[in-house]
């Protein structure tokens, strides 16, 4: 009887622990097979091109990633769907990048999904593989979406196993901007160099760069007595190791090379792609350009250097300029410089439908208002996104004018290049870390690349 | 050298090294004043300056501009550390009661276990407990943070049960005479002697609250439940190049537990002491 | 009629237990139980309705990972190296805030100070303090005609700029120690000078072993701290640069939240516990050998 008592004891709740587990992991809700479409029991008919507008009030969640300033762009969107359907209330859960995508896996294992979040087409593989996206094909057929009004191109980067998970809402392009006020001033561009040409090559910008980069003494990079441990501006400012996506791959592909081969392989160690390695190598060496420390130093996202005042050139995105408006900069754009060719990345980022949502009517109205005309030309007159949806295109040119026509031009520039899960992973789980500080001269470049080709198989 | 010289240096030397500490403790926490005080260029200046040029609270303005939240989380930071605090003291303390006055053999093979608990690394459960919270719906919920307090902490429950054990058993016995039992003994005898205890966990208890991370970080996931420490996490990344505002941020995080350790010193130190040298 | 009183008192024992059963069923049995369960599975996500068994597959993946073998070197670095300096730093402290000098109350406030900042705002402060272009450190060592550092950036520079966070936010183990101090009997002291010894002599043969139990404390605590650490890597540089501040339980939130492979994690979970376990009993084995108990000898 002695022993006994404290044996039953434990043996009593390690049996009420393996219980619970186990009936745990039979009845509950998160499916980790594939995606089923649920949308068969919808009573609504789908009238032509209004979307339906459910009677009761209701709540739904819609996540996304952003800067504080991107952020409240979205919830002036969000407000004028609030205002076109009262009865939805939208909360906006407003993350960073880097937190987002493993916030959606957390929301994903936790069954905490938000109803809508947006979603980047390079990373639709990588989640669709756990069935969080709520297949739209039948949803968009019987509520009569317009979906002629979206390029193909921009649809394709959306689907999964042929079926669409998520719709495209904007078709942002990566440029390259300049500071007007540092070229005008004269004690900050004291020999004079002009604003880049619209397509610029990389030969004219680090030029340019050079002659922008001062020490305190006002010295360039390459005259003598130059110092580069005090350097107080930077003629620009790139970090292709951190930005592997953005601006790496677009510039290999601009000197006719490519980050990853049809077959998912690495394809750094080409000739034309090492020329580009070693160019920007050879350039932060140089100190023309910012290095990964000064990067950091300087706040940590290489798109928004110009807005410390401090640095003269940098490449980013169209909707930067909301950062750079918000920080009262006086920003020029150009095309980003190219080797060879003009190239540039198209992004298209989108949003979609948890699989699980309880609201799926007041999600879908949500989803289809942001994707459609009438969400898009609200976009469009902010000014900063560039929408994916063609009946708002108008709109677009008129609010954005002249100087933003560049964003619309620059998409005959746009790559070609699906993301893989594989892919995904280089380019945001393996290759900061392996390459870029290699990429800016502090480290092995063949060491990297190697280990990067054997962790891609 | 005279002795009287030898002397001397000796007390320099001494002031060197504490002036040295002093400087590697409260120069960081002076930097993060002075960031918070300057405009965002002036936090861009190369060499960087010590001072700020004047006082500018701009960096609080901008804070709450682009963090709304802000306020929301520190109410939420408050309002978890307290219900911690409230279930801590009653629960750790009623279960020490118990291991503390009963003559049963379970109590000498179970406490045993209790300390044991003290040693488990609370990361190696941080998964599986994760799990063990989506399955019963408490995540993105305030629950997986409140309700281990209120079944027992081990820390807790060690103080408690060693003060307990110090008080006399003559006065159990008199309350027994009066016609009272167990409980009667607990709420009438014990606890309004175990003042000081109490106190050391109130404080322990919110402090380990309020600084919290780890939990706050994995368990909820709503922007507007999040706790302070969280929140900070999120500034980090959405404002990146606003040095000023992150430093307030910081200042403000720091706030309710500086005003905490002004007022409650005594009581920090001496539950600290009381830790290392029963440990 | 005895063994009734005895039976009734046991279930009121249990009463007053019963939150602590709870608890400790709760959130260590059933997580315990669960991690052990799943390190045997490919389950993906908790709770995926398909997962399979597959037997030890999930320990053989994890050995080979070069991730892993990275981020246990990095863990046993900040265990081995990291804990001594740490222990070593608050013992200095202490003796250094023990002196009798005067207005030394004023420096005591300071040194507990930044154990109540929240580490998310000591990681902004470091991250202020310790930035390669507008950073004070930088600042004040180019005044000695040093040249900046990075100190993020490289891999051999951002350990040791964590242990540094660690000794700022020792307060604790400075206290503890600083307590122990104080707690030495003076007796002994002059005893040993009586012998002759000098003030090293007198450290070694008084001072450490009357304060070897807090030492003991001190050191389970670091290392316990050092075997979790998790905050510092996912803040400060989200483990890089290229892996050296990846700990051993960022690897475990990693695995489970970006790479989507919950049950690796627990796997890696598992092992952890195992390690800390192992290192914690050779502790004390060791602490039997060197740590002085008052009432012996």
């Amino acid at each position: 009887m002695k022993t006994n008592g404290k044996w039953l004891l434990g043996l009593f709740t390690l049996m009420l622990s393996m219980v619970v587990i186990i009936s745990g992991c039979g009845s509950n809700n998160n499916n980790g097979g594939s995606s089923e479409a649920t949308n068969g029991g919808q009573s609504n008919s789908g009238s032509a091109e209004q979307t339906e507008k459910p009677a009761e009030p209701v709540t739904i969640t819609y996540s996304q990633w952003g800067t504080a300033e991107e952020l409240q762009r979205t919830q002036e969107l969000l407000d004028k769907f609030m205002e076109a359907y009262p009865n939805i209330t939208v909360k906006l859960e407003g993350k960073d990048w880097g937190s987002y995508w493993d916030g959606l896996t957390a929301n994903a294992a936790g069954g905490t999904l938000p109803d809508v979040f947006k979603t980047s087409y390079a990373f639709i593989d990588k989640y669709a593989e756990l069935g969080i996206f709520k297949e739209l094909d039948g949803l968009l057929a019987d509520k009569g979406f317009e979906l002629g009004n979206i390029d193909e191109s921009l649809l394709g980067l959306h689907k999964y196993g042929g079926k669409q998970v998520s719709l495209p809402i904007d078709a942002n392009v990566i440029v390259w901007y300049y500071d007007k006020a540092i070229f005008a001033d004269p004690k900050k561009n004291p020999k004079n160099a002009p604003v880049p040409s619209l397509e610029p090559t990389w030969d004219e910008i680090i030029d340019i760069a050079t002659k922008l980069t001062l020490d305190k003494n006002g010295k360039n990079p390459g005259e003598a007595g130059f110092d580069g441990n005090n350097i107080v501006q930077w003629g620009m400012s790139v970090s292709p190791g951190s930005t592997m996506d953005w601006f790496l791959e677009p510039e290999l592909w601009s000197n006719g090379a490519k980050l990853v081969n049809d077959d998912g392989s690495l394809a750094l160690n080409t000739p034309e792609a090492r020329e580009v390695l070693d160019f920007f190598i050879d350039a932060t060496k140089k100190k023309i350009n910012t290095t990964p420390a000064q990067i950091e130093g300087l706040g940590g996202q290489v798109n928004l250097g110009i807005t410390t005042g401090k640095v003269a050139m940098n490449p980013g995105g169209n909707w930067n300029t909301t950062n750079f408006k918000e920080a009262n900069v006086d920003y020029g754009i150009t095309y980003l410089p190219k080797f060879k060719e003009n190239k540039t990345v198209v992004q298209p980022a989108g949003i979609a439908i948890s699989h699980n949502t309880k609201h799926e009517d007041a999600a879908y109205t949500l989803l289809a208002w942001l994707a459609g005309p009438e969400g898009q030309t609200e976009l469009a007159k902010q000014g900063y996104s560039i929408p994916a949806n063609k009946a708002a295109s108008d709109a677009y040119i008129a609010t954005a004018g002249e100087t933003n026509k560049i964003f619309l031009d620059a998409q005959q520039f746009g790559i070609i290049s699906p993301f893989t899960v594989k892919k995904t992973d280089l380019v945001w789980t393996y290759g900061e870390q392996s390459l870029k500080n290699p990429l800016a001269g502090d480290g092995d470049v063949d060491a990297a690349i190697k280990d990067l080709e054997s962790k891609l198989k | 050298m005279t002795t009287s010289n030898r002397r001397v240096m000796k007390q320099t030397g001494k002031y060197v090294l504490l002036t040295a500490a002093l400087v590697l403790f409260a120069g960081p926490l002076v930097w993060m004043l002075s960031t918070m005080l300057k405009t965002k260029a002036e936090t861009y200046k190369v060499p960087p300056t010590l001072l700020p040029e004047s006082l500018n609270f701009e960096a609080f303005n901008r804070l709450f501009d682009v963090q709304p939240l802000m306020w929301r989380w520190i109410q939420n930071s408050f309002a978890i550390s307290a219900l911690v605090v409230l279930g801590a003291v009653l629960s750790s303390s009623i279960v020490a009661y118990g291991f503390s006055r009963f003559t049963t053999k379970y109590k000498d093979r179970l406490f045993p276990i209790v300390l044991m608990t003290l040693m488990i690394p609370p990361s190696i459960l941080m998964i599986p407990s994760y799990v063990l919270f989506t399955k019963l719906h408490w995540v993105d919920t305030w629950l997986p943070l409140i309700v281990p307090a209120w079944l027992g902490g081990a820390y807790y429950i060690f103080l408690f049960r060693q003060f307990f054990m110090t008080i006399p058993q003559e006065l159990d016995e008199a309350t027994y005479l009066d016609g009272g039992n167990r409980w009667t003994v607990f709420t009438r005898v014990i606890m309004p002697l175990s003042k000081p205890i109490v106190v050391t966990t109130v404080i322990f208890a919110f402090v380990n609250s309020w600084l919290d991370f780890l939990g706050p970080f994995l368990y909820i996931k709503s922007n507007s439940m999040f706790t302070l420490s969280v929140g900070l996490q999120l500034l980090i990344g959405q404002t990146s190049q606003d040095f000023p505002a992150l430093a307030a941020g910081a200042f403000i995080s720091i706030v309710p537990i500086g005003l905490l350790f002004l007022f409650a010193q005594r009581y920090i130190v001496e539950g600290v002491v009381l830790t290392g040298s029963k440990g | 009629m005895k063994s009734k009183l005895r039976r009734y008192d046991t279930l009121i024992f249990f009463l007053f237990i019963s939150p602590w059963i709870i608890g400790f069923s709760l959130f260590f049995l059933v997580p315990f139980g669960t991690s052990v369960f799943y390190a045997f599975t490919d389950a993906r996500l908790p709770g995926a309705a398909n997962y399979n068994f597959v037997g030890l597959s999930n320990f053989v993946d994890m050995f080979n990972n070069p991730i892993f073998s990275k981020s246990l070197g990095n863990t046993a670095y900040f265990v081995i190296i990291g804990v001594p300096i740490v222990t070593v730093g608050m013992l200095l402290l202490a003796m250094l805030l023990n002196m009798n000098v005067k207005g030394i109350a004023l420096y005591r406030t300071f040194y507990y100070l930044p154990t109540l900042v929240p580490i998310v705002a000591t990681v902004i402060i470091w991250r202020l303090v310790f930035n390669s272009e507008f950073g004070i450190l930088n600042a004040g060592l180019s005044v000695f005609g040093i040249g900046k550092i990075d100190w993020m950036g490289s891999e051999g520079l951002i350990k040791p700029v964590i242990i540094l966070l660690q000794i700022w936010i020792s307060g604790s183990g400075v206290l503890i120690f600083l307590a122990a101090l104080k707690n030495v009997p003076k007796h002994l002291y002059e005893a040993v000078l009586i012998d002759g010894a000098n003030k090293v002599q007198s450290f070694f043969r008084v001072t450490l072993p009357m304060i070897s139990p807090s030492i003991l404390f001190v050191v389970i605590i670091q290392t316990m701290y050092n075997f979790q650490m998790f905050t510092e890597a996912l803040l400060l540089t989200k483990g890089g640069p290229n892996y050296a501040a990846y700990t051993f339980v960022y690897n475990i939130y990693k695995s489970a939240f970006t790479d989507l492979k919950f049950s690796m994690a627990m796997t890696q979970s598992i092992f952890l516990f195992a390690l800390i376990s192992l290192v914690t009993f050779v502790l004390m084995k060791l602490s039997k050998r060197f740590v002085y108990y008052e009432g012996e000898k």
